[in-house]
């Protein structure tokens, strides 16, 4: 695993920002961190890093405890975060120049195509960048090393779709080389490309897993039953059920094939005259598990 | 060792890529503001230039810290790879590259400027400029800078502090009455025990900023450098407090005399009859007294303001016998009370003496030392004493007896060379008067005074390169001293320069009746 924490928790005085979470990320993988504000996952990337240390649990990042993590691991550690702050008044030329610098391993070459393919104006002071080309600036320059994990604390909050896009795809094109930690509050921005998902729930990690095993397993399932449904108890892998007369929908969290649903469908609730179950995307998904999570507590 | 070197100049490069432009001006400013030519140019700008380099300066060492927070979890550099020890080395040398060294040239400029040859205005500005003290205002900054998370935190941090020390010291002079009594705006003047306070600051200073400095830097532990911090402005409040306090400072002096018996051997007396007095307003005048002149210029005009027009200027007079040959005395403070026959005390405090060294000691008619030390009376307290016939006047002397450790006898023929004991000396001699400069630098722990006189003469007329200093040699091993004494009259001659080190310190005590000296009737008011 290229992340593993184990049992991580961290408090901000009374109000616990990260729960005993235990993440993995395996090598290669393009892994989206969804939650909503004040999810804890700033908190959770801070503590990767090192900027934070954990009150407990702890967090290997590339085998080495994220507590000592030393300089010269950021020769393998790109990290972004939407709230890092430039040397505004350098310019971006000068800026690449420094990090150029610090970096043994820097593919200049692969800079020059960042910068030329985001269109990185090098005369201009980064504190005159609009939102958008300051993230990209920040892209490159975490890419431009070829790290072995990136680290990206909601690379593309408040940008422009178009931008969004090329930010994204800047950022994929070192996909499978270098592992990438993505976090996001709103999984849309970041669903194409990714290979895991991890979701967080006020401090928690609510599941984390490939997305395509995920996506394989949630269905949004709509029945239409020729009774109403009958009072028994539901499968625990039903979640958000709404029933109204014959009609019942919820999510399967556990679909194996549409027999298997049917059969389980009419065990519990009665004969179906009609069943529907559709594949989720990743935003359905996350909906799905977040409205169940908000109802459980 | 190289990839340090390489991270070290790429912050560097990139500092002075952000800040080139304020490191020249504040370049520029330190150099003029050590430059005294420019600085007394006129009030204007003997006003303006201190003002404007401490804001630059410090503000300047400010922007360079924040630029790379060491407590701000949001610095981009706190990702990179780049060793926090390197990233403060670089902070640093930018520092002291815009801020120390401009001010170092300052001084050798100045130095030169007043006429110093080229060698020793070079080793006096450097004496000068890197001293411990003078590190220690830029070290406290970067630490208050690494502290803090954003500029306006630390600027409201800078202010604070400055606010809190003025009105701390403003509440606790006005509630001591210290200034009343001499301190400490005598402390550092002539008794060379300073030290007692300075220093124990100054190393708390120092250590409080680089361990803070380190913890952030090499740790990353904000809170517990702000703890440091904290523990260590108490612990200096508390032996400021401690300390500050003239019986306690000198029995600490007295405890660590090295031979204490020598002191016993010194015959030190009051000259017999009334004190010489005269008006403050007749201080003007230069006239002779009985015991001697009273310079005019001995009291600053706010102790003559406080003190009244109607106030008088007393000059009493300490004369000393059986110092052992080759020996000095330092009368390092001299404090009057008078106390009346109801118990009453009035507090006229430490005694002034004559600034210039050279017109310290005088010899009597019957050829011994003596040294006359100055008081101010004002009318109201003299009356009220006066009119009670039982006031005596109590003086109490801090006396420090010293021997020489080290002695050089040379031309003043401008050749510098190593003197065993004493530093590297030389002599130039001038021929406009005839008197010969004589300059010695020595690195370290340094003499308790060190005096020139011309060989041959008697050593009370050593003029001394300034007042003494008994700070022990465990203490002073930092930077060095530039050593600089004029002798009068040395042309074709030899000078002799003595290291004198201190051999005891002992206080000695008097009671005089009456207010001036003797009974009312005997010692008028003139």
């Amino acid at each position: 695993m290229i992340i593993e924490t184990r049992s991580l928790t961290k408090k901000f005085w009374r109000h616990d920002a990260v729960r005993g979470l235990s993440l993995a990320v395996p090598e290669g993988a393009v892994c989206a961190l969804v939650g909503a504000n004040g999810a804890g996952k700033t908190t959770l990337m801070r503590m990767l890093v090192n900027i934070l240390k954990p009150d407990s649990g702890s967090a290997q990042v590339l085998g080495v405890d994220s507590r000592h993590l030393a300089p010269a691991d950021f020769l393998r550690i790109g990290y972004v975060s939407e709230n890092q702050e430039l040397p505004d008044r350098l310019s971006v030329a000068h800026y690449f120049d420094y990090l150029r610098a610090l970096y043994p391993g820097w593919d200049a070459a692969f800079e020059r195509e960042l910068r030329a393919g985001f269109e990185l104006p090098p005369a201009r002071p980064l504190g005159k960048l609009s939102r958008g080309t300051r993230m990209k600036v920040k892209i490159a320059g975490a890419l431009s090393f070829r790290p072995k994990l990136l680290i990206l604390d909601e690379p593309l909050s408040g940008l422009d779709p178009l931008v969004r896009d090329e930010v994204m795809s800047g950022m994929l094109s070192q996909a499978g080389e270098t592992t990438i930690l993505i976090s996001s509050h709103e999984i849309a921005e970041i669903e194409g490309g990714t290979t895991h998902v991890a979701f967080m729930v006020r401090g928690r990690l609510l599941l984390q897993e490939p997305v395509e095993s995920l996506c394989a397993r949630y269905r949004d399932v709509n029945v239409t039953l020729e009774a109403p449904a009958m009072d028994q108890s539901l499968p625990p892998s039903w979640m958000n059920v709404h029933r109204e007369g014959p009609m019942v929908s919820f999510t399967e969290t556990a679909f194996v094939d549409d027999r298997a649903l049917r059969e389980l469908v009419e065990a519990r609730l009665g004969r179906c005259h009609y069943l529907e179950a559709s594949a989720m995307s990743l935003l359905e998904i996350s909906k799905a598990t977040m409205r169940a999570t908000r109802e459980a507590e | 060792m190289n990839t340090r070197l390489k991270l070290l100049g790429a912050v560097l490069l990139k500092d002075l890529r952000l800040f080139w432009l304020f490191a020249a001006l504040t370049a520029v400013l330190n150099v003029v503001a050590n430059f005294k030519a420019i600085v007394q140019l006129n009030q204007w700008t003997t006003g303006l230039v201190p003002i404007a380099v401490f804001l630059a300066t410090n503000l300047f060492i400010l922007l360079v810290f924040h630029e790379d927070s060491a407590v701000s979890g949001k610095r981009d550099w706190l990702t990179r790879p780049v060793p926090g020890m390197t990233m403060l080395a670089a902070k640093c040398i930018f520092v002291v590259v815009a801020t120390v060294l401009p001010g170092v040239l300052g001084l050798i400029l100045n130095e030169f400027h007043v006429g110093r040859p080229p060698v020793v205005a070079l080793i006096s500005g450097a004496a000068k400029g890197l001293t411990g003290a003078a590190l220690l205002g830029p070290l406290g900054v970067m630490a208050l800078a690494a502290l803090t998370s954003n500029i306006r935190q630390a600027i409201v941090a800078v202010v604070a502090g400055m606010v809190v020390l003025f009105a701390g010291y403003g509440v606790w002079m006005e509630s001591n009455a210290a200034f009343e009594s001499g301190f400490p705006d005598n402390i550092d003047a002539a008794s060379g025990s300073a030290w007692i306070l300075m220093v124990p600051l100054e190393l708390l200073g120092t250590l409080a900023a680089l361990a803070v400095l380190w913890i952030l830097y090499r740790r990353h532990h904000g809170r517990r450098a702000a703890l440091v911090l904290v523990g260590v402005v108490t612990l200096a409040g508390g032996t400021f407090l401690a300390t500050m306090n003239w019986s306690r400072m000198f029995g600490l002096q007295k405890w660590l005399s090295p031979d204490p018996a020598a002191g016993s051997s010194v015959a030190v007396s009051l000259l017999p009859g009334c004190f010489a007095v005269r008006t403050v307003a007749a201080l003007g005048e230069t006239g002779a007294s009985a015991a001697g002149k009273i310079p005019a210029r001995i009291f600053s005009d706010e102790q003559r303001g406080r003190a009244g027009d109607d106030a008088v200027a007393i000059a009493v007079r300490l004369v000393v016998d059986h110092i052992p040959e080759d020996g000095q005395l330092v009368v390092g403070r001299a404090q009057l009370t008078y106390r009346t026959a109801d118990g009453a005390a009035v507090l006229l405090g430490t005694g002034r003496t004559n600034q210039r060294s050279d017109q310290q000691w005088v010899k009597t008619d019957t050829g011994h030392r003596a040294m006359d030390q100055y008081w101010l009376l004002s009318k109201k307290d003299y009356q009220r004493l006066a009119a009670d016939p039982g006031t005596t006047t109590h003086i109490d002397y801090s006396l420090s007896l010293l021997g020489p450790r080290a002695t050089a006898v040379f031309k003043a023929d401008g050749r510098g060379a190593f003197r065993a004991g004493v530093g590297h000396c030389g002599a130039i001699a001038s021929r406009a008067d005839k008197g010969a400069g004589v300059y010695c630098y020595r690195i370290g722990s340094q003499p308790a005074l060190l005096a020139a006189r011309l060989d041959g003469r008697s050593n009370i007329e050593d003029r001394a390169s300034g007042y003494p200093d008994f700070t022990p040699a465990i203490l002073d091993f930092w930077g060095g001293r530039l050593h600089y004494m004029y002798v009068a009259d040395a042309a074709a001659s030899q000078v002799r320069v003595t290291a004198y080190e201190a051999r005891a310190h002992f206080t000695r005590q008097f009671d005089v009746p009456g207010v001036l000296g003797g009974p009312v009737s005997s010692c008028p008011l003139p």
